[in-house]
């Protein structure tokens, strides 16, 4: 396609206009195929993307993450960990910091998700198996 | 019987490498050898992209041995033919067919896209535009090489160098101007090395640290319908609008679809360990081959390092700046550091961008959004490439 713009002869010698040339088809050239990408792909986000409620579902634990450390800090009550169940909490919490990579956040708030009559893992197993394609 | 022994060791030792080292112009040979030492052990001791950097510097050591006949003795496909005809095509001629016959990039391509994950980038199509601005510093080297005096088949195989891709910058050079493959060669490789010493100071210039401070939303998941899509899609769109580049982004994408598809899980492993090793033996091997003292040792290849810089420290400041541009647009909703991810030296270009990051803002985890940008630099690149090769003919 871009052979019709072929004028560069072949000379040891090329001129500035002809460098510009290259430099700004080559910029828009390549623009002009990566915005075309973020349309398709942005699409793309728009049909895939509603898979994204359907996931929340799935979550075995409810909690609120402070994420901005920048906010002024607001005393907040961590919550008490029932007796016998700190080693699960410490271990949420470090699965959390471990995922997020930082430890900036209080957990408010860790609750159970709905029994289905099921254990839990092979509730996993289904939903991965089954999610639509 | 005495003096003939006497005469045939003397013979024997004047018709001996090192008795070339010593005739006329001998000493350029000891001086590329030299080289070749230099790089060698920045490969080895320093960590230079020694996959690559210790092929090419040793490479560069056999072909500057006088009289070994281990350098490249071609520069086109019928000097290639001649040399083959005539029984004196050795084992670098052969193992260089590779690169000048534009076979091996593609391969190393494929490689590294069954070793890509471009989930990052299909959760955020908008870092297709940091890869996409990232790219200026091939396109502003371009003129850069110019003003230096270059050609404009050397301009371009310059040029290249700023989309930090080795197999890109090989592949155009290779076509263009195979005198300066072996510069080219060294100065990619070495300045992907120093990719974290160039590219902090020009980040942190460019943008104030609430900019820098920014945390970005975590991307959404990707489908594996979408990670099987996106490399058909790419290849086609990409192949359609620009054959030219159909071969670097059409193997980028096979490899990928390879990986992702799930059912071609060894030909994915063979991709990306054992053809991506071979193939990386005899492309470096070939490359380093290719110099010998009349197109290393001159004022063209300070001239291409220092271009090759420029052309880093460019496509840093293009992709930082469209950072900003986007974090303006959205709000303050990106963190302008991925920008510089855009340079398409994977992953490091990414890891550069989370360092820089988390100095401004202890805790922020920016690697995974600055893949995205870190991988679109490379189909980028790739595409830039090919308007290289389709605007500049061959000498």
């Amino acid at each position: 396609m871009l052979s019709q713009f072929n004028f560069l002869e072949a000379a040891a010698e090329f001129t500035w206009t002809q460098a510009f040339t290259v430099m700004l088809s080559g910029v828009v050239i390549v623009f002009a195929a990566l915005i075309l990408f973020v349309v398709i792909f942005w699409l793309f986000g728009k049909i895939f993307g509603r898979k994204k409620k359907a996931d929340k579902k799935q979550k075995a634990i409810v909690t609120e993450v402070q994420a901005q450390p920048k906010r002024a800090p607001v005393p907040v009550q961590a919550a008490q960990a029932p007796a016998g169940e700190e080693e699960i909490v410490a271990a949420i919490t470090a699965a959390i910091m471990a995922f997020t990579g930082s430890g900036n956040f209080t957990i408010r708030r860790i609750t159970r998700a709905q029994q289905s009559g099921r254990p839990v893992w092979a509730h996993a197993g289904i939903v991965e198996n089954t999610r639509p394609f | 019987m005495f003096s003939e022994f006497i005469s045939a060791l003397g013979k024997i030792l004047s018709d001996s490498g090192v008795a070339q080292l010593f005739a006329d112009r001998g000493y350029l040979n000891l001086i590329m050898i030299g080289v070749s030492f230099v790089l060698l052990y920045l490969g080895i001791k320093k960590g230079f992209e020694p996959l690559l950097m210790i092929p090419i510097a040793f490479g560069m050591l056999l072909a500057n041995l006088p009289l070994a006949n281990l350098g490249v003795q071609y520069s086109d496909i019928p000097g290639f033919v001649e040399v083959l005809m005539a029984g004196k095509a050795g084992l670098i001629d052969i193992l260089y067919f590779g690169v000048k016959a534009g076979i091996y990039p593609p391969l190393i391509f494929m490689g590294i896209g069954a070793m890509t994950d471009f989930s990052p980038l299909i959760a955020n199509p908008k870092s297709f535009l940091l890869g996409a601005a990232a790219q200026l510093g091939i396109f502003v080297t371009f003129l850069g090489a110019k003003a230096l005096g270059f050609d404009q088949q050397a301009a371009g195989s310059i040029a290249i160098i700023g989309g930090a891709d080795g197999p890109t910058s090989i592949l155009v050079a290779s076509r263009l101007k195979p005198e300066l493959l072996g510069a080219i060669a060294v100065a990619a490789y070495s300045y992907m090395a120093l990719v974290p010493i160039i590219q902090p100071p020009i980040m942190k210039l460019l943008t104030t640290k609430k900019e820098r401070s920014v945390v970005m939303e975590t991307l959404r998941p990707v489908s594996k319908t979408e990670r099987i899509l996106f490399p058909i899609f790419v290849t086609v769109i990409v192949t359609l609008l620009l054959p030219d580049a159909g071969v670097l982004v059409g193997m980028l994408m096979f490899g990928n679809l390879l990986r992702e598809s799930g059912v071609t899980e060894r030909l994915s492993k063979t991709a990306q360990n054992e053809l991506m090793n071979i193939i990386t033996i005899f492309l470096g091997l070939s490359v380093g081959a290719t110099t010998n003292a009349q197109n290393f040792l001159n004022w063209d290849s300070l001239k291409i390092l220092a271009l090759g810089l420029f052309a880093f420290a460019i496509g840093t400041a293009g992709g930082v700046l469209f950072g900003k541009l986007m974090y303006l647009f959205t709000g303050g909703k990106v963190n302008p550091l991925i920008g510089s991810a855009g340079v398409s030296a994977v992953p490091m270009a990414a890891r550069v961008s989370q360092k820089v990051g988390q100095q401004a803002n202890p805790g922020n985890f920016l690697l995974m959004h600055a893949m995205g940008p870190n991988v679109s630099g490379v189909i980028g690149s790739a595409i830039a490439a090919g308007v290289l090769l389709s605007m500049i003919p061959p000498a």
